[in-house]
């Protein structure tokens, strides 16, 4: 009996939540402000974007499957504050201009974003240094 | 006096200036010659504990003769825990008053501005880099052709500093520094992308400040942009209209001003002209989702199509 309660409510919060969920169209002016903030983001999206089309990253991305393409698609889902702790962590890396210093940033964003686990690290730092 | 600017270089770029600093005397920046001194009327608040920043606040406040109580700011920009102020916190106190923030980052544009009779309110670390007391204090003139700095600072009214132990304060504050001005004027060092993003995040009635940023960049699309927005915010459809034009006139590639030129359009009446605006914005901006519900808005649904 319990069980089919939670059931119901379960499906009933979904039900009202995707209903919140609908995208709405928002055609609309553009606000002076929101104009900055949609630049600001895609220079933070290419500034990512860039590393990634770094030789030394392109072989990182090669060894765990991914693509650009895939990273473009992830930083497009992050809100604007997760993007912004996310190159912000990636500038933060040492040695920024290095080899090392990008195979670092590249390995921390691709499992920021998810794309690789925190316990594939170790081996891909391996084959590549 | 504890308190956080805004932003976060690099530390060892940071640490890097301050070997340079540390070892060099600076002079002050040339233009200061040409005025060998300069001092400002501004009303002057004695700091209480560790409260600089609500203090240092209020003199800019009354110095746009605003009430400037410093109990009251005390309230509402300090913060117990850190026993200190946040310095993006000053900024948006003062915008939410109507008045224009506007970042001040270098000694020539800090003189420049105490030239132009606006004092700055800077953020100076006045011990070590490992061990900060932040300090925020308004620079209200100089003497000597710049080789003092006047400032009011914590309890002192109009205390001098030399030029070199103030330069060297402040470069351990990141250069922060900014002033606040009423509607219509502007900083003299004033640069038109700076202005945009100052004025962008104003709420309320910020038409005269745009006004002012029109008249002195008048060949800036952006800032006619902003300008356009604020006509229209205020409800003067005809005259948001015509700044509209003039922004895609000035700048044809930004697709944000054909997309509100389409809804002014639109708006009076003219579903052609309306048409071809959003379709323009649609070329510049094919992935903006935004963009795009304008076009289906705009046409009816019917989109841009191939002409």
């Amino acid at each position: 009996m319990k069980k089919q309660i939670t059931g119901a409510l379960t499906a009933l919060i979904m039900l009202f939540t995707q209903g919140l969920f609908v995208p709405a169209a928002h055609a609309a002016m553009v606000t002076t402000d929101s104009m900055l903030a949609s630049e600001q983001r895609a220079a933070t999206e290419r500034k990512v974007m860039r590393l990634m089309n770094h030789e030394a990253a392109a072989k990182v991305l090669a060894k765990n499957g991914v693509t650009p393409e895939d990273v473009e698609k992830r930083l497009g889902r992050l809100s604007d504050r997760e993007l912004n702790q996310l190159a912000q962590k990636a500038d933060q890396m040492p040695a920024g201009g290095s080899v090392v210093g990008v195979i670092l940033a590249v390995i921390l964003i691709l499992v920021l974003l998810d794309l690789l686990g925190a316990t594939d690290v170790f081996p891909v730092i391996d084959p590549i240094g | 006096m504890i308190a956080d600017p805004s932003g976060g270089r690099p530390v060892a770029a940071l640490l890097f200036l301050l070997v340079l600093t540390a070892c060099q005397t600076v002079p002050p920046p040339e233009r200061a010659d040409a005025r060998p001194r300069h001092h400002l009327d501004v009303p002057f608040i004695a700091q209480e504990a560790y409260q600089c920043g609500p203090a240092a606040l209020g003199m800019l406040l009354q110095w746009n003769g605003l009430p400037g109580d410093k109990a009251a700011l005390v309230d509402e920009v300090w913060l117990p825990e850190r026993q200190g102020a946040l310095g993006i916190e000053l900024m948006a106190a003062g915008r939410a008053r109507g008045l224009l923030a506007y970042p001040i980052n270098t000694p020539t544009d800090l003189i420049q501005e105490v030239q132009a009779g606006h004092p700055v309110l800077v953020l100076q670390n006045l011990a070590l880099p490992q061990w900060p007391l932040w300090h925020y204090a308004v620079v209200i003139g100089y003497r000597d052709g710049g080789d003092r700095i006047v400032l009011h600072s914590g309890t002192d009214r109009a205390v001098e500093s030399r030029w070199n132990r103030f330069l060297r304060t402040w470069a351990r504050g990141r250069y922060w520094g900014f002033v606040l001005l009423p509607p219509g004027d502007l900083p003299d060092s004033v640069e038109p992308e700076p202005l945009l993003q100052a004025l962008a995040p104003m709420q309320g009635d910020t038409l005269p400040h745009w006004e002012a940023a029109v008249a002195r960049f008048p060949e800036n699309g952006r800032l006619y942009f902003g300008y356009a927005n604020a006509l229209w915010q205020d409800r003067q459809t005809d005259a948001a209209l015509r700044a509209y034009r003039a922004t895609v006139e000035r700048a044809p590639e930004l697709a944000p001003a054909w997309n509100n030129l389409a809804y002014a359009l639109h708006e009076t009446g003219q579903p052609r002209q309306a048409r071809d605006a959003v379709c323009r914005a649609r070329q510049l901006a094919p992935e903006d989702p935004n963009v795009a519900d304008s076009v289906a808005e705009i046409t009816d649904g019917k989109g841009c199509g191939s002409h």
